[in-house]
């Protein structure tokens, strides 16, 4: 199980991860996210041994990832962008994983690239930014890690390399179990492929559920009062956002349940009806709300 | 120990052009001897006993047949070994390349002690190499000229002048002041962050200990007694340039015969023993730092605070001083004048210093604003 509990991280005296805490089950999809600069490539780093935490722990099956190379030897990471040496070939890149991870298959690698199609000739240095993500992932992949971590993989990528890099995510989980933890802007892609997320703000986590638990409370509602609506309606904690067009107000909520549904009704509400947000929506009105306070 | 083998080759790939560099220079220097003893010798079968002094002049000259070349070795040799400090770090400071090197299953140490380890052992062999050359040039020269030695005045002390012990413990000096300015310039990469400037900072502070002790003695000469000052700035630039003793050799009857013993260098033992002395002590301190190094750091120009403020009290007093010495060298007078500019260019200096120590602090301070703007 890969485990952070309450890793703070700051730079010059600006704190960018405060006390953050994420249990990782392994076999599952886990997914980042938040507005940018809010500590998700950094929390990704530590995760990957490349930063060291301020405060707290980051181990992978009871060990700590930090300068801890039998631990490293079961993690694969795919950066944001071009990692690799420039001056190297597609097939010296391949040799080197190979000297490195003692898992490393070349017949897998091979494999996975009858999909992807590249060049092994070609200079890292030469490839597009698709292609070079393509490599890293099967490198990664081909390295058979325990943990595979991704960030932002498809930033830059056209449709068909996204839908392709996203669907190979998915094969290797199903084939290998692996655990996957994946950052993302593109949250549509990580609501398809997700089994849990976790959203950070401000460096603190906000939500961290299940990609269904989540669009199950954070929730639209449609609301029709019978006069004027309460005053303080804004200021109920279970509220992140309102909007009112005509005598129609949509609530958006982040504590949605029955209660809160009952409670409208005590405040007036003749009419409350309930509309599903897509993660996309969630991270929104989320971001929206803590700028807003 | 199979990925430390794969690490070892990734290292050595990115300096194996150093292996065309060093054996070049071995070779050129090697080749400039072997043309200099034909000059010699050709000069001789010309002119007889005149052709062999023609270019040297005197006994002393001699020496330069190979410690001309040594010279140019050394310094083509710390061109190199900067080069290959540079080319070792480069993906190291590359931040995208940086990032994927810090996630491989290498510990900071392993990395630290395989690029020494690369370094040392292309530089050594490729050294040793050039120095079995210039064993087998005296051999060399000295079979080819022991008949013209024999029949001249130098007969007695051609052998001391051409020793092989001599060239032999010339060369160990050498080698391990070269050894200590590669580990030098390599504990600088861990004290500053970008590639090019650390060794920049790290010449700089390799030569400041001469060019501080050379100011105090302009600067404080009429109020303390500045032999001292002097001695010891001159003793500095002897100990990094100067050459051995030639001077004490005297005709008796028909010979020379050297008064004091004839050496490249002076001051062997204690050169070897001091330049190892530095040597190992920027290995262990490169060695405890590079533990401590941290990636997130690399945006510092200088991420230590410790080296950060004596980097600033340095530089800032050598700025000073560097003003008031060029008024100094160009009038060559102790007047108002160079103490003036002297405290102009502390001031300045200091701003200037203060400015590039903090690069990134600064940076991440007005971010820090902006946060709070927010």
């Amino acid at each position: 199980m890969l485990k952070i509990e309450k890793v703070s991280k700051s730079f010059d005296g600006s704190k960018v991860l405060d006390q953050v805490s994420i249990q990782i089950q392994p076999g599952t999809i886990y997914g980042i996210i938040g507005e940018n600069g809010v500590g998700k490539s950094t929390l990704i780093q530590c995760l990957t041994g490349v930063y060291k935490q301020d405060e707290g722990t980051v181990e992978l099956d009871g060990q700590p990832i930090y300068e801890n190379n039998e631990v490293k030897l079961k993690i694969g990471y795919v950066a944001d962008r071009n990692q690799y040496f420039k001056g190297y070939k597609v097939k010296e890149m391949v040799e080197l994983f190979k000297g490195i991870y003692p898992k490393f298959s070349v017949e897998k690698f091979n494999q996975y690239n009858q999909i992807f199609e590249l060049d092994l000739k070609a200079k890292v240095k030469n490839l597009s930014k698709g292609m070079q993500m393509r490599l890293a992932l099967m490198l990664n992949l081909a390295a058979q890690p325990q943990v595979l971590v991704l960030d932002e993989p498809t930033s830059g990528l056209d449709a068909l390399a996204k839908k392709q890099v996203l669907d190979f995510i998915i094969e290797a989980v199903d084939e290998t179990g692996m655990t996957v933890v994946i950052s993302s802007h593109h949250l549509s892609e990580l609501e398809r492929i997700c089994d849990e997320i976790t959203m950070l703000s401000h460096g603190k986590v906000v939500y961290q559920s299940s990609v269904e638990v989540l669009k199950n409370k954070v929730r639209k509602l449609q609301v029709v009062f019978n006069e004027n609506a309460p005053e303080d309606l804004s200021k109920w904690q279970e509220v992140l956002n309102i909007q009112q067009i005509g005598s129609v107000y949509y609530i958006v909520t982040n504590a949605y349940s029955q209660e809160l549904e009952g409670k409208l009704k005590e405040a007036g509400a003749f009419l409350v009806e309930s509309i599903g947000l897509n993660l996309e929506e969630v991270f929104v009105y989320t971001a929206l709300s803590e700028k807003a306070q | 120990m199979k990925y430390l083998k794969t690490l070892i080759k990734m290292e050595l790939r990115s300096v194996c052009i150093m292996i065309i560099y060093f054996l070049g220079i071995g070779i050129g220097c090697t080749m400039k001897i072997n043309q200099q003893i034909h000059d010699i010798i050709k000069r001789t079968y010309s002119y007889g006993l005149t052709g062999f002094l023609w270019e040297t002049n005197e006994i002393k000259g001699w020496k330069y047949i190979f410690t001309e070349s040594i010279h140019i070795y050394i310094g083509l040799s710390l061109v190199g070994l900067l080069l290959m400090v540079y080319l070792s770090y480069r993906n190291d400071k590359n931040h995208e390349i940086g990032r994927f090197l810090k996630s491989l299953p290498y510990t900071m140490k392993e990395r630290y002690l395989v690029k020494v380890g690369v370094g040392l052992s292309i530089f050594t062999t490729l050294y040793i190499l050039h120095g079995i050359m210039l064993v087998i040039f005296r051999e060399s020269f000295l079979e080819k000229t022991k008949d013209i030695f024999e029949v001249t005045i130098f007969s007695e002390i051609y052998q001391e002048l051409f020793s092989s012990s001599q060239l032999i413990q010339t060369l160990l000096v050498v080698y391990v002041a070269l050894v200590a300015c590669y580990l030098f310039m390599i504990m600088f990469q861990y004290l500053v962050s970008p590639n090019f400037a650390s060794l920049i900072v790290g010449v700089l502070v390799g030569l400041s200990p001469g060019f501080i002790l050379w100011n105090l003695y302009i600067y404080l000469n009429p109020w303390v007694k500045g032999e001292l000052l002097y001695t010891l700035a001159d003793f500095y630039s002897v100990f990094i340039w100067g050459d051995g003793n030639w001077g004490s050799i005297e005709i008796k009857g028909m010979e020379l015969v050297p008064t004091s013993s004839i050496s490249y260098l002076d001051f062997i033992g204690m050169r070897i023993a001091i330049f190892l002395a530095i040597a190992a002590l920027c290995f262990i301190c490169t060695l405890k730092w590079c533990q401590k190094s941290q990636l997130e750091k690399a945006d510092l120009f200088i991420p230590g605070n410790i080296f950060r403020g004596i980097f600033v009290l340095g530089a800032t007093l050598c700025s000073g001083m560097l003003l008031g010495d060029l008024h100094y060298i160009y009038y060559r007078a102790r007047n108002w004048m160079m103490y003036g500019l002297g405290i102009v260019g502390l001031v300045l200096g200091s701003i200037i210093v203060w400015k590039i120590a903090h690069i990134g602090i600064k940076k991440s301070d007005a971010k820090k604003a902006k946060e709070v703007q927010l």
